[in-house]
């Protein structure tokens, strides 16, 4: 019998959740918890063996960083990670962290199901992309991975100088990357673009 | 003809020593060259004796004094007064000039801002006095747009915030929006297939199909170990946790509410995962007898350090980080045993 621990602050997702765990055979829930640094005391005394973790739990805990720091001190414990946030960074961050597969929430549980059973298995399930979102005048596709780092840097309050020296290129690239950013989206300020950007959840700072 | 080119050198010579002369009288050192030197000085300066007589003043310094004043320099300390009695309050003045220039005072006049500084300096025999002013209007003026920009800038960002903040809770409007929204479906679906099955009570399939789908949509309703919100009882969840680890919080007095709550939660959290991560704990011991009125809160466990403490670890030092950003002062005492100590400001404590 697999011991599956739930992250989950909404409580309605935690209910469609432990349903659709309970219902399989082979699984236990053992907790549903709300915050994720929870999950990582829960982790040092109490055996388990998969971890369904939500990215933004209660009291703004990050599950991300909790998942990778479980997975520092429990590699055999499995994580999949859970969430309906768009943010780009968030699937290379779930594999930084050593989390096996990435679900985003949707009402259909077969599918998560599917996953939980794969991922069991020895699989690591990971979405090819991440939902695509409006931002001004386009959709997100249509920005590089490098005016994604931008915005998502820009948000997190960093001067063209920190961002340029956090991703190692220079002042004027970076300048160069906003510029693209705004003819592309037809944005004329950082404000209006990082509202934007924070309203269709292409980026959350902090997670 | 060599009588007349020895003639010819010699007034040559005597020329050449003429011109000398000459060149060397128009550019002799005078003290009044001296004077003519410390007018063309960029910045205001005074000089005097110890025993106050004025000795030296440029026309900058002059001119600023006696515009100030109304009358002629005759008193170096007066003046030195007078320019005092100018000087700008400290809340005018940016704190990266009073610390540039941490010696002087500041002063307004005809819309320029000065630095104004005095020095006193002796030779053997003698005391001087020194009053040097600068002009920093350019500076000033840069640090108040300095200011505003900042002003601005924080302004944008807590705006920002304010962003986040309403993104993440629409998020979870819109999480608890679909998830209802499912559950509904479910409800319909499963009221439809019970309203098919009341027409055909023979059908065995479908009476297996209806009879997981309800159990589906109980167990999703009563499954939960903590279905209330946590987010208005975490204590709760975190004594339940605390028990399920076998290290139990044991509090003294009553934990804080209100803004201090997830302050307080956080802490415990990290405080639990250390005591037992760190030191193999059984109980955590929290003590806030007090806590409306001090504000003070003490945390330690009965557990066995695997070795010595020494420095804080990165959760420990973030945690601090974060403490003292919200106004609490953390401490940690190590004598007999592992303790940390927390002062809650007043806004806090209610």
């Amino acid at each position: 019998m697999y011991k599956v621990l739930i992250v989950e602050d909404s409580v309605f997702v935690k209910s469609a959740l432990t349903s659709a765990v309970s219902l399989m055979s082979d699984y236990e829930v053992i907790d549903c918890i709300e915050n994720a640094e929870t999950a990582e005391i829960l982790c040092l005394r109490v055996p388990m063996d998969l971890i369904i973790m939500d990215i933004c739990t209660e009291g703004d805990s990050s599950g991300l960083k909790s998942a990778a720091n479980i997975k520092k001190l429990h590699p055999n414990i499995k994580i999949i990670i859970a969430t309906s946030m768009p943010d780009y960074s968030f699937i290379e961050k779930a594999r930084e962290g050593g989390c096996e597969s990435f679900w985003y929430k949707n009402e259909n549980t077969d599918e998560l199901t599917d996953i939980i059973e794969r991922t069991m298995n020895g699989e690591s399930i990971y979405p090819e992309t991440t939902p695509v979102v409006k931002i001004g005048d386009i959709t997100s596709d249509q920005l590089t991975p490098r005016e994604l780092a931008v915005i998502k840097k820009l948000a997190e309050g960093k001067s063209y100088q920190e961002i340029a020296d956090e991703l190692f290129v220079s002042i004027d690239t970076v300048r160069q990357h906003t510029k693209s950013i705004y003819s592309k989206t037809g944005f004329h300020s950082n404000v209006q673009l990082i509202s934007a950007c924070i309203m269709s959840k292409l980026v959350l700072p902090g997670y | 003809m060599t009588m007349f080119l020895d003639i010819f050198l010699m007034f040559l010579i005597i020329a050449i020593i003429y011109l000398i002369l000459i060149y060397l009288y128009n550019h002799r050192f005078i003290a009044s060259d001296k004077r003519i030197a410390i007018d063309y000085l960029p910045m205001p300066v005074y000089f005097g004796l110890g025993n106050k007589l004025p000795l030296v003043v440029n026309d900058k310094m002059y001119e600023l004094v006696y515009n100030i004043k109304g009358s002629p320099l005759t008193d170096m300390r007066k003046d030195f007064e007078c320019l005092y009695e100018r000087k700008l309050a400290l809340d005018d003045v940016d704190e990266s000039l009073r610390n540039k220039y941490s010696n002087s005072f500041f002063i307004k006049y005809n819309d320029r801002i000065y630095c104004i500084e005095e020095r006193l300096f002796a030779n053997e025999t003698e005391k001087f006095i020194q009053i040097n002013s600068q002009d920093i209007t350019e500076e000033y003026l840069n640090l108040c747009k300095l200011k505003e920009l900042n002003e601005e800038i924080k302004k944008q960002n807590e705006r920002l915030q304010s962003y986040i903040n309403n993104s993440i809770e629409i998020n979870r409007q819109q999480e608890l929006l679909d998830a209802k929204i499912s559950i509904h479906g479910k409800f319909g679906d499963c009221l439809a297939m019970t309203r098919h099955l009341l027409k055909n009570p023979e059908d065995k399939d479908l009476s297996k199909k209806v009879s997981a789908l309800w159990q589906q949509i109980i167990v999703g309703f009563s499954a939960p170990a903590s279905s209330t919100p946590l987010s208005q009882n975490g204590y709760e969840e975190l004594q339940r946790v605390s028990k399920m680890v076998g290290c139990k919080i044991l509090v003294e007095g009553t934990l804080p509410t209100g803004a201090a709550q997830p302050i307080m939660l956080k802490l415990l959290r990290e405080a639990l995962n250390n005591a037992i991560r760190h030191a193999n704990a059984n109980t955590l011991f929290i003590d806030v007898q007090d806590f409306s009125d001090t504000g003070a809160v003490t945390i330690y466990d009965d557990g066995t350090p695997d070795k010595p403490f020494t420095k804080m670890g990165g959760g420990l030092s973030s945690l601090m980080e974060n403490l003292e950003k919200n106004g609490i002062l953390m401490n940690i005492s190590n004598e007999e045993r592992f303790e940390i100590h927390l002062n809650f400001p007043k806004t806090l404590r209610s």
